[in-house]
């Protein structure tokens, strides 16, 4: 049997989350445009819609990566590795674009495009050591010892997330705390605002999904091309 | 600063993620076809 026959293309599911994406970002753009200038920074708030989106996507990749480094180490299975490392590189793309997007939003609001305040400093840690995820991963070449490595790396890599997103609140200084307080469970946004932004996150959300189905996907071809190589 | 000025930073940022998510989603689907193409 043609070992690429039954997934050759883009498959359903992946097809129709991508689609999903596409129309709720439509409406979340529509939204954010629409919704109304903050009495502080005026349409400079608009950045927030796509910039709380992005790092909540990169948040929900490393933890991903981190869950199917378990699932590897637990079920030794090479499918889960490829999929965390799927995860791994879509978060670290969304991370650099939360890097870029707060500086975007520091020049204009802090006048320095970067400071080392706490929370830039844990983001920037976070950033450096998916970037190490991944050197780490390219510097060994036997499959099974990289996968352990890289599986102990994504699990390491998770607890630089409540600290970059507990930062805030620990060390208070000129970084806004969160828009949404889960803690407390209150935000101080206008509720079309609110709906700007969920949306937002809602299909960067749908986005990611996608990008990890797709991605996945492919890690799967490639694994099975090595392994008729063989 | 002026709102005329402040609107660069919005723009790149908008800029900045559509090129992600776009490009991003446009490179996995190139990706797809060529190893279908291999294939």
């Amino acid at each position: 049997m043609n070992h690429t026959e039954k997934t050759s293309g883009l498959d359903p599911a992946a097809r129709a989350v991508l689609a999903l994406a596409l129309a709720i970002f439509a409406v979340g753009q529509y939204l954010a445009f629409k919704a109304p200038p903050d009495v502080q920074q005026g349409y400079l708030i608009r950045i927030l819609y796509v910039h709380v989106g992005a790092a909540w996507v990169a948040y929900l990749a490393f933890f991903v990566a981190m869950v199917y480094a378990v699932l590897y180490l637990w079920k030794q299975e090479a499918a889960y590795d490829r999929i965390s490392a799927a995860s791994a590189e879509i978060g670290l793309l969304f991370m650099l674009l939360t890097l870029f997007g707060g500086m975007m939003w520091a020049r204009p609001t802090w006048g320095v495009f970067w400071t080392w305040e706490p929370r830039l400093t844990t983001s920037a840690i976070l950033t450096a050591f998916y970037v190490g995820y991944f050197l780490l991963r390219h510097a060994i070449e036997d499959p099974e010892f990289r996968a352990k490595a890289a599986a102990a790396a994504a699990i390491l890599g998770v607890v630089n997330i409540p600290i970059n997103y507990m930062s805030v609140y620990w060390w208070r200084s000129i970084h806004q705390t969160a828009t949404f307080d889960v803690i407390n469970r209150r935000t101080h946004m206008d509720g079309s605002m609110v709906a700007a932004m969920l949306v937002n996150l809602l299909a960067v959300t749908l986005f990611y999904l996608a990008f990890l189905r797709i991605k996945g996907a492919l890690a799967a071809r490639a694994g099975a091309r090595e392994e008729w190589d063989e | 600063m002026n709102s005329s000025s402040l609107g660069i930073y919005v723009t790149a940022v908008y800029v900045a993620t559509y090129a992600v998510l776009f490009g991003y989603a446009a490179y996995l689907l190139w990706r797809l076809a060529e190893v279908d193409r291999e294939d």
